[in-house]
């Protein structure tokens, strides 16, 4: 166990790594001079030699990116190009709305593809089944940008029962960060459970179908006791994967419905970096957003080894 | 003799597909008593394993149609609601399969699916269930059985599995144990060995036994009769020698003819049946076999279904020119 744990936390570093080189490499390609940008039209030749002599921009890339990387790897990501502070501290300030909002729109997606998945597939060929087919087929192929403005239209503007946009801290007002976060959670949290509830609905479905939920029907178990005890402990495995991958993505920053919702989460921050060429804060975003993910695949890793006994043992 | 266990009348098994109505079984009837051991033998598509689902209401109705009835104790499971059947399954009549690969699930424990039954239709406790579980793995002859017990399937071999099977099998104490070609995914010698246990354990428990398999040398070894099947249809039933001694239908002789029987006095060369099965879509009008029967004639066996003779109580054939007419 230690071992594999081991083994899994070597491999997310090197990817970490590889992360770095890239979103490093790309920055440095795209067109656009960070200082140029920054000066705007106050340009000025000898201001902008020794904004890059400062900031280290003349020296060679390798080097640039070494010096980045033995900082990176004492936690300081150096300070942002445009307003000077601290990136991981830039970073850091928008986790808060950032969890808050992926972990309720994954708790929206959940509760939503859950029960719907199975449903389907215990109905599946159904009339039930085809509604819930239709449904998640119109929740993916909804944009969030326009179902999140239909939303505001019809829960803020028309109906105004919730805030339009904005974000409360929960310790400022638990019931104006419940308000503010509704809108949002449910944007997303539709759409990714309409993803989520497809990969539950074949998982049930391909459970059901073994000969060993026909062994159980032969003990005179009940179909409810089949699909609890014999059908979801088996469908958990790739339903996980699918809600991990999910999980991964939403932490990511969303930056569609952030900027909607005025959400003051990483993916405006990437946004404003991209837009500023700040690339230290940019690399800073990426990098956090690349080990988001791959702890979250580390997570469902190890969901995997209580879930699946034949993981456990090779 | 003693009022029969179970009696299946005129099953008839038909599917909805989309060539058309698929006839599986078409009427077969035959009665179990006691302790006895009956083998239905029949090769793929003959609707064997299928007349079996169909008893213990296991096939998806639809796309299946079953008609007749099946009497366990003089009640028709095919009348019986849904919670009445789920109370029989396991209980009454218990079912091991072909493929104990995939017939236990990958993610419980061997102790858990051997409990399940016995507390549901038992109502042993945990800790009761688990002690019984390991009697019956030891009985099914599975070594440190209380380590066993805490293993997953994948870490048995394939005769462990099936011995898991049979051990869930037996748990509730049945009155009729089905074996739906319980062998067929094993190798011989797992073959052999599990075919013994069932035989021993049979005589141990005195359960009745049917036994569904397409190997007429397992049937052997194991059957007090056997029965032939045949495009959904009973071809021949008799006690097992009298059936190895005296095939009275083509079709049984045809298939004893494929079997290597090492020293017997029959030619070296196997003889294979010429054809195919009946589609169960296009149903021949007469006899299942006339056309792949060397013996079958255009005016008789291609018009009319042969049935069995009720007066010939041993040894019964469906066929209107039996090879042997007295056996």
């Amino acid at each position: 166990m230690s071992q594999f744990l081991t083994k899994r936390i070597l491999q997310m570093l090197v990817a970490l790594l590889g992360v770095s080189i890239v979103v490093f490499a790309l920055i440095h390609l795209v067109p656009g001079d960070p200082v140029r940008v920054a000066l705007g039209t106050r340009f000025d030749q000898d201001l902008y030699d020794m904004l890059r002599e400062r900031s280290g921009l003349d020296r060679p890339f390798i080097e640039q990116y070494f010096a980045w990387l033995g900082n990176a790897l004492t936690g300081d990501l150096g300070l942002s190009f445009r307003n000077s502070q601290p990136v991981t501290s830039l970073v850091l300030e928008r986790l808060p709305a950032t969890i808050t909002l992926a972990f309720a729109a994954l708790f929206v997606a959940i509760v939503v593809a859950l029960p719907a998945g199975i449903i389907s597939a215990v109905r599946s060929g159904k009339p039930l089944d085809y509604a819930v087919s239709a449904a998640s087929q119109v929740g993916i192929s909804m944009p969030d940008f326009w179902a999140g403005v239909m939303y505001i239209l019809l829960f803020a503007l028309t109906l105004r029962w919730l805030p339009s946009s904005g974000y409360v801290s929960f310790l400022e007002s638990p019931i104006e960060w419940l308000r503010h976060l509704v809108l949002p959670a449910i944007t997303i949290g539709l759409i990714s459970g309409s993803v989520i509830t497809r990969f539950v609905r074949s998982a049930v479905l391909e459970a059901l179908n073994q000969d060993y939920v026909r062994t159980a029907r032969a003990k005179g178990l009940s179909e409810w006791r089949i699909i609890r005890r014999h059908v979801l402990p088996n469908a958990w495995i790739p339903i996980v994967t699918v809600v991990g991958l999910q999980l991964g993505f939403l932490m990511g920053g969303l930056v569609v419905v952030e900027v909607i919702f005025a959400w003051p989460g990483l993916g405006r921050l990437a946004l404003t970096a991209v837009k500023d060429r700040d690339f230290t804060l940019l690399q800073g975003a990426v990098l956090y957003i690349a080990f988001m993910f791959l702890t979250i695949n580390l997570i469902v890793d190890l969901i995997y080894v209580r879930l699946d006994p034949r993981v456990r043992v090779s | 003799m003693s009022d029969p266990i179970l009696s299946v009348r005129d099953l008839r098994v038909r599917f909805g597909t989309k060539r058309g109505v698929a006839e599986v079984v078409n009427g077969i009837s035959y009665d179990l008593h006691a302790g006895e051991t009956l083998s239905i033998v029949g090769e793929s598509g003959s609707g064997k394993s299928v007349s079996v689902l169909a008893l213990m209401r296991l096939l998806a109705e639809p796309p299946a149609a079953i008609a007749g009835s099946v009497l366990l104790h003089g009640r028709d499971l095919l009348k019986a609601s849904h919670r009445d059947m789920r109370s029989v399954r396991g209980k009454d009549l218990a079912m091991i399969f072909q493929d104990p690969m995939t017939s236990l699930n990958p993610v419980r424990t061997v102790g858990y699916q051997l409990s399940e039954s016995m507390s549901l239709h038992l109502g042993l406790t945990a800790d009761s269930a688990r002690r019984r579980a390991i009697e019956l793995l030891d009985m099914v002859g599975i070594p440190s059985p209380d380590v066993r017990i805490d293993e997953y399937p994948h870490q048995l071999s394939g005769g462990m599995r099936q011995r898991v099977m049979i051990a869930m099998g037996l748990s509730c104490d049945p009155d009729v144990l089905i074996a739906d070609e319980p062998t067929t995914a094993l190798d011989v010698t797992t073959q052999a060995q599990i075919t013994d246990l069932v035989a021993e354990l049979q005589q141990r428990i005195g359960m009745a036994v049917i036994w569904i398999t397409h190997d007429l040398g397992v049937v052997a070894g194991i059957a007090d009769r056997v029965i032939v099947m045949y495009g959904g249809r009973f071809m021949e039933e008799a006690g097992v020698n009298d059936l190895y001694a005296a095939p009275n239908h083509p079709y049984t002789d045809g298939l004893l003819g494929s079997l290597p029987m090492p020293g017997a006095d029959r030619p070296e060369k196997l003889v294979t049946i010429p054809g195919l099965p009946p589609d169960p879509v296009a149903m021949p009008p007469g006899c299942p076999f006339a056309p792949r029967c060397v013996h079958s004639d255009a005016s008789r066996c291609h018009i009319e279904v042969p049935v069995f003779e009720p007066d010939r109580a041993r040894h019964l054939v469906a066929c209107h020119y039996p090879l042997q007419v007295t056996a």
